[in-house]
Formats: C-alpha cells, structure tokens, sequence
C-alpha cells in the first residue's frame, strides 16, 4: 500500500537534507577563504601595530615555549639586517623569509607568517596553521550541528505541513467511503481542489453509471417479482378450487387448469433466466461471424413440424448460394430467430401463413418474419419490447419477456428491430437489420 | 349477488369466475380497464373486484373516475402491487378493500361478504326475516328450528330476496342478478329456482304477484 504521505515527507524531507549537505560542504569552503583572509588579515594588522623601535627583552615577557599555542598565541620577530634583535618565543627560530605572506616548517609544523620591512627593520608575525584551521573547524561544526539539531524539526515541520496539504484528499476518501447501494449522491465538487477534480469527475461518472444500472436492476426485481405472482396467483386459486371440486370432471378440468399455470410459472423462470444469462455470456465469449442465412435456414428447419402441426405455410426466401456473415454470436443470434419464428408460429391462426426472408444489401442484412395473424395495434408497437409488456386480449401465456429478450441481443449486436404490418395486410412483420461483415457470393 | 370481475389475466379470470359462480355469485368477467364504467352503468352489480395493472385504462384512474361520478359501489382491488403506496393510494381513491395476489380463495370471499355485509349495514354473517337465517358464511339456511342447505343460485335468490324483504323483484331483475352476461339461461331458469326452494322451505316463502314478480313471503 502506498501512503502519498509517508512518500512525499520520505521524498521532500531527503531533498532537504541532500540540499542541507551540499550548502555545508560550500559553506565549509566559504569558512575556510574567509576564515584564511581574516587570520591573514590580522597577522598583518599585528605586523603594522608592531612598532620594531619599541621591543626590547626588557619591555615584553618572553614566552619560552617551543611551539605556538593558540590561534592567538602569535610569533613576533624583529629583524635589524641579518640579526634578530627581538623574538616573542626565542626558541622558536625561523629564519628570515621572503616580504610578504608565506608559509614555514618549524620542527614539523606549519607555519603561516608576515613579513613586513619598515625603515631598516624587518617585522615577521607567524602564527601556527594548525591553530588557524581548528578556528575554521569550529565554525564549521557549529553549522553542521545546527543542522543535525534541526533536522527532526523540519522532518516533524513537512509531516505536518503534508498532512495539512492532503486534507482535503482525506476529505474525500471520507466522502467515497460514505457511498453505497443507498447513497450514491454524486460528490460535491464546488469545494474539491482543482487537482483531485478529474477524480472525482470520475468518480461521480462511475456513481451514476452504477445508480443507473440499480435501478435498472431493482425495477426488474420489482418487475419480475410482480410477473411471477400473477401465475402464482392462478395455481393457488386452481388448488383452492380442487379442494372444493365436487366430481371427477370439474377435478379434472381444474387439474389442466393448475397444469397450465404451473407451466407458465416454469416459461417465465427459463424466460428471466435466458434474459440474465444472455445478459452476462455476451460479455464472457467473443464475438465470431455469424451466416444469418445458413441459421435462420436451420431455425426454420428445426421448427417447422410446430408450424405444420397448425396447418400453417411457412417459406423462406434467401439469397441463393451466398452466406452473410454479421459480427456475432452463434448461439445468441439462433436465440433471437428462433423466438422471433416461434411467436410467429404462437400467433399466427390454424392454416395461417408465415414468410421469412433474409436479404442483403452493401451494408446491411435484413431478416424478415412476417405473418397473417392478428398483428399488433400500431400504438402498441414500440411497447411490445417493453420487458413484461403483453398485448391486449392477448389469449397465449408468454411470460411478456420473449421479444424483450430479442431487442436485449440485436442490440447488442448493433442491429436493430421494428414491427410494420404483415401479409396482406394483416398480421405483423418482425423486422431485424444488422451491419454486415462479409458476404461470401 | 352480482359481481363485476376486472382482471386482465385469463387464467386468473377465469378461475375466479369459475370459483365464485360457485359460491353462489353471479359474475360478469371483463379484460380491459376502459370497460369498467359502461359496465357499472348498466348492470347493477353489488361488488367490483378490481385488478390494477389493467389495459385500457389503469384500475386506479377507473376508480378514480367511478367516485368522482359519485358511484359508491363496493370496490375491492385485487392486485400483485403490493407496496405501502400502492395500498394507500388504492384505498385513498376509494377502494373499500385492497388484496394482494397470490391469495386465499376462502380469504377473498371472506372479504366479499365482508364488504356486502357492510353495504347492507349488517354485522353479523347472518340475514334473519321473520323466522328465516340466512347465514351468509355456510350457504345455509333455518327456517324454525330446521336447517336446510341451499345450491349456489337458490342461496342467491334468497340472499337478494331476504336483503330488502318489501321488494318486488321482476323475473327479468332477479335473473339478471342471478347470471353473468355470456351465461346461457334457459327461459324459465327462475321459476325452477323458486321451485326447488319452495320445496325445501315450503310454498309461502316465496310470494309471486302475478305479472309483477317475486317477494319474500314472510312478514317481518
């Protein structure tokens, strides 16, 4: 799990100290320049303040140590040509060095000096080099140590300053976390930072699509918990009528009554159950090419003895010897031509006629059921889709599922269906066109 | 007792019709929501039993449009909506009852009886003239001390008779009252009625008035 906050106090708190080193180490350069031209600096102020006329071993206290101390502990010599006639330390014994800056080896230590030339003296001021870089040591350190003893503060100082910073991203995670099935208001975006916009944008986006879909999904529950009672109803109103029934013959005509309902009951189970399914397989398998005209051929052939059955003329018209693949799913599309064929037949009178015609132009292939049964009201057409919707005076027991089911898997398909009148004038015709893939001649 | 039967579903129409024709009601039978009117306007009926999802025209606007033409016969919704706001706004509009399908056939008569008991300002289950109980719940009947049991249609004849015991019924009424619309009744259907009772409880309790019809024949 990555925490933004723990990433960007670990990120801005080690740029910090990599920034922090990299000023001390220029700072540790600076202090050394500096530090050199301020020791240098006073090495000479001591070498013009030295009056060579005044010093005698008699007016100044004579150190008699063999090395220089401190950084203050200074050397000073006076020269009258060739002859040191004065020197602060006398046994420290360097000799007479060239005008100006310099350094000097004394018994292994480093030296650094002045010589000055007034009249015809000669002032050397040394001073130890050790002495002086223990100067400079100091000040580094009290930089360094500064640093280390702010460092908990400011990583302290950037926790807190972050978590203030990603206030408002914990504000939402707050408000996401407060979403579910019962509240899927979207997340008020008027006081939401401009950075966590497209989030909630989304965010929201996806809040809608998944309100939308509950409802969807919650009015058919509704739906089909409403459907499933009505062939409820009529078995448990037969049974009540079989307790009462007097003789053999009304028991009879109730038990075929109580059959009937009990096999309605069964349609609409298979019917919601094809409905989900189709719902959920059309996203699991891949899509193939489909020949519309070898399944409608098959769906024909598979059904045909129902039509005979009810002494109906079924023919089917088909572009002879070519195949017209769409973009599909075999089983899917036999699903919907087989329905389509089936209400036909349902529907369609004892001796009625039924056409079914697949045809194709550059784009599209359109299949045709039509019939001469009793058609659909023209103001009832777009409704007929609507899942659970039956017709008026309907006598058959569909489930009100069947064509809701067709339009669910030509859509899918991008295809699209629409009802016009039938043979003859009467009856109805189904109507499907789907974009073709490839025609094979 | 004559029942008007609004209910799209033909399996449950049917059996329905079946079931209460039975009980002794009479019951005409319609599909579409549009037709509920006419037919209240024409035939008196005691009862509608109203389905809501109907087509044609919703039983709640049915309803709706019977009570505010000032129509006041007993409604009693039978319907597969069964949210609280349903019920509410179905016994607001002026239902009398409301059930929800799937039902108990003996439940829903209870209920009938119920709601024509309460039209008739009655209490008990039971329609007492004189001498004479009918008891409304088992189809029986005392006449005395002695019980007899009535077929379907007999204990309609006395349901309607013994009701309002001064009135004259003409044959046309009682047989309109007795029969749905596609019922085949033979000519003379009342009169074997009438006969059957007469031989059970005894030729006064029926008084013919001839060329007007038919009435009670006991003195209250």
């Amino acid at each position: 799990m990555i925490s933004i906050h723990k990433r960007l106090t670990f990120l801005i708190t080690g740029t910090l100290l990599l920034c922090l080193l990299l000023m001390a180490s220029m700072n540790f350069f600076y202090v050394h320049e500096e530090s050199s031209e301020l020791l240098d600096g006073e090495l000479r102020q001591l070498a013009i303040s030295v009056s060579p006329f005044m010093y005698s071993e008699d007016n100044y206290e004579v150190n008699n140590a063999a090395h220089l101390q401190e950084e203050s502990d200074f050397l000073i010599q006076v020269w009258k040509a060739d002859h040191l006639i004065y020197s602060s330390h006398p046994k420290i014994l360097i000799p007479l060095l060239d005008e100006g800056y310099g350094n000097v080896l004394w018994q292994g230590e480093d030296l650094r000096y002045y010589h000055r030339v007034y009249k015809d003296r000669v002032i050397q001021v040394a001073q130890s080099t050790e002495e002086r870089r223990d100067f400079e040591y100091d000040i580094f350190r009290n930089i360094m140590l500064t640093i280390v003893l702010m460092f908990p503060v400011i990583v302290m100082l950037v926790r807190v300053v972050i978590g203030h910073g990603l206030r408002p991203l914990r504000i939402l995670s707050r408000k996401v976390e407060e979403r579910d099935a019962q509240n899927l208001a979207p997340i008020d975006i008027n006081d939401a930072p401009k950075e966590v916009l497209p989030v909630i944008q989304s965010l929201n986006q996806l809040l809608k699509r998944l309100e939308n879909s509950l409802i969807l999904q919650r009015q058919f529950t509704a739906d089909a918990a409403h459907e499933l009672r009505t062939p409820l109803s009529a078995i448990k109103l037969n049974l009540d009528m079989l307790c009462r029934a007097e003789n053999e013959n009304e028991r009879k005509a109730i038990e075929s009554s109580l059959e009937d309902g009990v096999d309605r009951a069964i349609n609409l189970a298979q019917s919601l159950l094809l409905l989900a399914r189709h719902e959920t397989d059309a996203l699991s398998v891949d899509m193939e090419q489909v020949d519309m005209v070898a399944i409608t051929g098959q769906v024909i052939e598979n059904l045909k003895v129902l039509a005979g059955d009810k002494g109906q003329q079924v023919s089917y018209k088909k572009p002879e010897g070519k195949k017209v693949y769409i973009n599909a799913q075999h089983h899917n599309i036999s699903v919907m031509v087989e329905n389509l064929f089936q209400n036909s037949i349902l529907y369609t009178p004892a001796n009625g006629h039924i056409e079914v015609e697949v045809a194709v132009s550059k784009t599209n292939v359109v299949l045709l059921i039509a019939d001469d049964g009793p058609g659909i009201k023209p103001e009832e057409r777009s409704r007929v889709f609507d899942r659970f919707y039956r017709c008026q005076g309907t006598k058959q027991q569909g489930s009100g599922l069947g064509l809701s089911i067709i339009k669910n898997i030509v859509e899918y398909y991008q295809g699209t269906i629409v009802i016009e009148d039938g043979l003859g004038g009467k009856g109805s015709s189904f109507v499907v066109t789907f974009p073709v893939s490839t025609v094979i001649p | 007792m004559k029942i008007l039967l609004a209910e799209d579903d033909a399996m449950i129409g049917e059996a329905l019709q079946k079931a209460l024709k039975k009980s002794g009601y009479s019951v005409d039978w319609i599909q579409d929501g549009s037709d509920v009117e006419l037919a209240v306007e024409t035939t008196e009926y005691a009862l509608v039993i109203l389905d809501l999802g109907l087509p044609g025209k919703d039983g709640v606007e049915v309803l709706k449009s019977l009570r505010a033409r000032e129509n006041d016969i007993s409604v009693l919704i039978l319907t597969a909506r069964d949210s609280i706001a349903d019920r509410v706004s179905g016994l607001d509009v002026g239902a009398d009852d409301y059930m929800v399908k799937p039902f108990a056939l003996e439940e829903l008569e209870a209920r009938i009886r119920l709601l024509l008991r309460r039209k008739a300002g009655q209490k008990i289950n039971e329609l007492k003239v004189g001498d004479l109980a009918l008891n409304l719940n088992t189809n029986e009947i005392t006449y005395g001390d002695k019980h007899y049991t009535l077929s379907a249609k007999e204990f309609g004849l006395m349901h309607l008779l013994m009701e309002q015991p001064k009135n004259i019924y003409s044959r046309a009424r009682l047989e309109e009252s007795l029969y749905g619309w596609n019922e085949e009744v033979e000519s003379n259907a009342v009169e074997v009625h009438i006969h059957q009772i007469r031989k059970k409880l005894g030729k006064n309790i029926i008084r013919n008035t001839r060329n007007v019809g038919y009435q009670i024949g006991i003195e209250t």
